[in-house]
């Protein structure tokens, strides 16, 4: 027959009760270790109530966080933004702002596992890393708008970034300019920012993909890449 | 010792960033017309050019051989108006003769009406293009400036403008074309 020492919560071997100077407990009175334990595992109650509420606190301000973070366009688009927008004279109202992270993708890509979708529309999911568009409002515009501060104020933005412009337009109150990458060595890692005023409204959007589904696709299936980004526009409508 | 490491890496960066391929052309920087002037601009870098080469080699293998030759395509397209017209101007021959003074072959003189187009290209030693250069004043509208760095012949800018969906170098491209094969299309027309 074995003999068990019982054992605290902890692990440890409970310590011995401390006896009167005679070692008899007196009469009617509980002995000290004994109420000493009870405020022990209250204490200890208390603290696994503080851990939680901390943990659902903790949860409760990510998610909200994570929340926000769909309405709030990221640091560099937000950068990109102010130098297009503090370059034209005026007020400008923001109408929305929606900013769909990695995350938030990757749970579209693999919850689109269980449905049958067409190989485009699988394609394109499976381009899109990150998306995120703004759209704005100008209101007392000036007259003339001054297209060379635009886009100067635009490309240092960028350039300190290691971005370069691609494209760039601007036409009787319609203005363009289209960024990527300097250093753009593979369609794994593809991105683009691009902010597009037309009269008074100002749209803003990044992306970041990965475009070698695409590429995929492209030589398995369809020969014209007009064909095939008609393709992919007529799934994601 | 790391540290002049990395100075000496990031000189060599910087100077690898300015440094200009052969056959590629400093234009400057263009400004957008005050009024309501056109400006466009488009610059497709080696990493889209290969992209785009990529995209069609299965279907499109002589483009995507034209395209895998490339490292630039640059092309500006500024709207003339009384502010900038008589500038325009002048920079546009200084570029031509920069152009012809720093070896570049004229293969292209068109002058009709307000239009004067001049085609330049840039040889290697051994025969091979490293670039094309093109200067359009159109009339009184627009000034159009496009330089293309890599492989590349006259004939083939329509179809390069034709991928990348830019207009100016499809209008060259249209105008540099040999008359015999004009006169050769119409006949098949």
């Amino acid at each position: 027959m074995e003999c068990v020492m019982p054992m605290s919560q902890t692990g440890a071997p409970p310590l011995p009760p401390r006896l009167a100077s005679n070692g008899v407990v007196p009469y009617g009175r509980i002995p000290p270790a004994t109420i000493a334990g009870t405020s022990s595992r209250r204490r200890f109650r208390l603290r696994a109530w503080y851990v939680v509420l901390v943990l659902v606190l903790c949860l409760a301000l990510v998610c909200t966080i994570g929340i926000a973070g769909y309405f709030r366009l990221s640091s560099p688009t937000r950068a990109f933004r102010s130098s297009v927008i503090e370059s034209v004279p005026g007020r400008w109202d923001k109408r929305f702002a929606v900013n769909v992270g990695g995350l938030t993708l990757g749970l579209v890509r693999f919850g689109s596992r269980f449905f049958n979708l067409p190989p485009e529309a699988k394609a394109a999911l499976e381009v899109l890393r990150g998306a995120e568009v703004g759209v704005y409002n100008l209101r007392d515009a000036p007259s003339a708008l001054d297209y060379s501060a635009m886009f100067s104020a635009a490309d240092k933005c960028m350039r300190g970034r290691g971005w370069e412009r691609i494209v760039g337009v601007a036409r009787s109150r319609q203005f363009v300019a289209v960024y990527m990458p300097r250093n753009l060595r593979t369609v794994k890692h593809m991105a683009c920012c691009v902010a597009v005023l037309n009269e008074q409204d100002l749209v803003v959007a990044s992306a970041r993909g990965n475009l070698q589904p695409v590429l995929e696709l492209a030589t398995q299936h369809l020969g014209d890449p007009c064909e095939l980004s008609n393709q992919l526009l007529i799934h994601l409508r | 010792m790391i540290g002049t490491v990395t100075l000496c890496a990031a000189a060599t960066l910087a100077l690898g960033a300015n440094e200009t391929l052969p056959g590629q052309v400093d234009f400057g920087t263009f400004s957008p017309p005050k009024g309501e002037g056109e400006f466009v601009e488009v610059n497709v870098p080696t990493g889209l050019i290969t992209l785009a080469a990529r995209l069609v080699e299965k279907e499109q293998p002589e483009v995507a051989k034209l395209l895998n030759g490339l490292k630039l395509v640059r092309v500006n397209v500024i709207g003339l108006d009384a502010e900038n017209r008589a500038a325009l101007q002048t920079r546009a021959q200084k570029i031509r003769e920069d152009l012809a003074g720093k070896g570049w072959e004229r293969i292209v003189t068109a002058q009709q009406k307000e239009q004067d187009v001049s085609v330049y290209l840039k040889m290697a030693d051994k025969g091979a293009v490293q670039g094309l250069a093109a200067v359009v004043m159109d009339g009184k509208e627009h000034a159009v400036f496009v330089n293309v760095v890599g492989d590349i012949k006259p004939e083939q800018l329509a179809m390069l403008g034709e991928k990348f969906h830019i207009d100016p170098l499809k209008e060259i491209g249209n105008t540099t074309q040999k008359p015999e094969n004009k006169s050769k299309e119409k006949a098949e027309e």
